[in-house]
């Protein structure tokens, strides 16, 4: 079966479902949002905690409840949702393979596609820890499911390794299951998360956190028994004569997240070697024409708002695409990450439109100071654990297009203005 | 610290608040005071349903609850289940243990989904 179509969008978690209302609302009429799983909302019906839609609903929804608006409005357009829907392929030509009961094997010609797969936690074997391979090994995202949909405890004392939001948020929902956290255990010198989870979650109830420490080795016969924890010197590596250890049932997880790139791979869209997603323009655009890209599958975003966001903004291009409003310019800037910048998206810039930047600093920093280009705004702090997002108007980029680059960099204020 | 990541500095003499820094808006100012004089935390867990192929329902209390009572809190919820269809917003647990909130359900049950939709 060949089914033809304005939009397909790969993913309802909140990036594809706020692509695929955004487009509608843009006009498109045959849209189709295929989604792997039962039921679209992704990976927010296991978020049970609050803290999502501060900015988007200026409200402090759990992850439930603002997935129930999205699927709510989702379910009352005519956007054709298919649920245990599996993409198989994508293609260079814009072709889409997929798999459901219902059609069997089908094949989907759309004229633009929004991707929007999300992102997949790293394992042990990502980061390499040595040590025997018991069972009470999970990563935080799978035992954050186990607890909250499924209604299991994955152990009883849990050593969490990492402390990004998923680690620090399974701490608390732990300790408040009545499990014991011996410790949260982080490599940097700093937390992994947003500090509202480090105070809400870890201070909040006395778990312990070890910065610049990491697990060295997993020991236990058929099961988790334990592991030895070791503080790490400047360089990240292990100092043996620190190493002690700490008895525990269940190790997990937190080792950071991967855009979900196999499709987009296959595909030969070019992808971002530091990100892992798809480089894009300033529309969201991949290196495929007609192929859009929003939300983690493109960089793990800090706050949920905005990927919606960044799906609203994906749709609504992908409509503007399909309608010839979206012509290419024939020139291009390239945006070049200068001076602690980690990541910067987009990675180049081919129209005349003001353009939004996100971008993740690499090391804390105090009275920064934020160029781009001929824009420059000042930051009190700027913390590695949160994606800055910035807009320029068309004309800070103007002396820009002479040289064909966008430098992006963030210095410490004071010591700029001694230099002068 | 608020939620939404200003860092803020309190000035406290005794009990009262004397000055607030730092604050971007004034949602900031209300959480720090909030945060020294009466620091609450908004509870999220789930309880048991009758649905196998939805076993947890999210709940959340739809107001803060002190710090301390947070863990009688979950202990007290542990004792429900509901049963039957769920509406998101509907109370479960009315003036939990007397602290003025409710614990509400955070989503629906049986929310009407085609399994697919056929779009035809």
């Amino acid at each position: 079966m060949i089914r033809e179509v304005d939009l397909a969008v790969i993913g309802a978690g909140p990036a594809g479902m706020a692509a695929a209302i955004s487009a509608r609302e843009a006009g498109l009429d045959n849209i189709l949002l295929l989604e792997r799983a039962e039921y679209p909302g992704g990976l927010l019906h296991q978020c049970i905690h609050n803290g999502f839609g501060l900015h988007y609903f200026k409200e402090d929804l759990t992850g439930p409840e603002y997935a129930e608006r999205f699927i709510t409005k989702l379910t009352s357009t005519d956007v054709t949702l298919c649920l245990n829907t599996m993409v198989t392929h994508l293609n260079y030509d814009r072709t889409v393979v997929a798999i459901n009961p219902l059609w069997g094997e089908f094949i989907i010609l759309p004229k633009a596609i929004v991707l929007a797969m999300g992102c997949r936690e790293k394992t042990r074997f990502s980061i390499g820890i040595p040590g025997s391979r018991p069972s009470g090994i999970f990563t935080a995202g799978l035992a954050q499911k186990l607890v909250n949909v499924d209604g299991y405890m994955p152990g009883g004392e849990f050593v969490i390794l990492g402390s990004g939001d998923i680690g620090m948020i399974m701490a608390r929902r732990l300790h408040l299951e009545g499990a014991t956290v011996k410790a949260v255990v982080e490599i940097m010198p700093h937390v992994g998360g947003l500090i509202r989870n480090e105070v809400q979650c870890l201070h909040d109830f006395d778990i312990p956190i070890l910065l610049e420490h990491t697990v060295s080795e997993i020991y236990g016969n058929g099961r988790v028994e334990g592991v030895k924890i070791a503080q790490v010197d400047k360089y990240g590596s292990i100092m043996k004569d620190t190493e002690r250890d700490v008895g525990c049932d269940c190790l997990l997880l937190s080792v950071g997240l991967i855009p979900e790139n196999e499709l987009s791979s296959e595909a030969g869209i070019e992808l971002d070697p530091q990100i892992g997603g798809p480089v894009i323009d300033e529309y969201l655009q991949t290196s495929i024409e007609g192929i859009f890209a929003a939300g983690n599958v493109l960089q793990v975003w800090d706050l949920v708002d905005s990927v919606t966001v960044d799906g609203e903004r994906a749709g609504a291009n992908a409509a503007r695409y399909v309608a010839g409003e979206l012509e290419k310019e024939p020139r291009e800037l390239k945006v070049i990450p200068g001076e602690n910048i980690r990541t910067v998206t987009p990675h180049r810039i081919v129209g005349d439109e003001s353009v939004e930047f996100a971008l993740r600093v690499k090391k804390p920093i105090e009275n920064a100071e934020l160029t781009v280009g001929g824009y420059r705004k000042r930051y009190r702090v700027m913390s590695p654990t949160e994606v800055v997002k910035v807009t320029l108007k068309p004309s800070d980029l103007d002396t820009c297009w002479e040289c064909g680059e966008v430098s992006v960099y963030c210095s410490e204020r004071g010591k700029e203005e001694a230099n002068e | 610290m608020c939620p939404l990541g200003c860092r803020i500095e309190v000035q406290v003499e005794g009990k009262e608040v004397k000055g607030v820094h730092g604050d971007r808006c004034k949602k900031g100012v209300k959480y720090a005071q909030q945060e020294v004089v009466f620091p609450g935390r908004i509870l999220t867990t789930t309880v048991r349903t009758d649905n196998p192929e939805m076993p947890l329902l999210p709940v959340r209390s739809n107001q803060a609850i002190p710090k301390e009572m947070l863990i009688e809190c979950m202990r007290h919820i542990s004792k429900h289940a509901t049963n039957g269809p769920v509406r998101l917003g509907q109370t479960v647990i009315e003036n939990i243990l007397g602290l003025g909130a409710d614990i509400v359900a955070c989503r629906s049950i049986s929310l009407e989904l085609p399994k697919i939709s056929t779009g035809a």
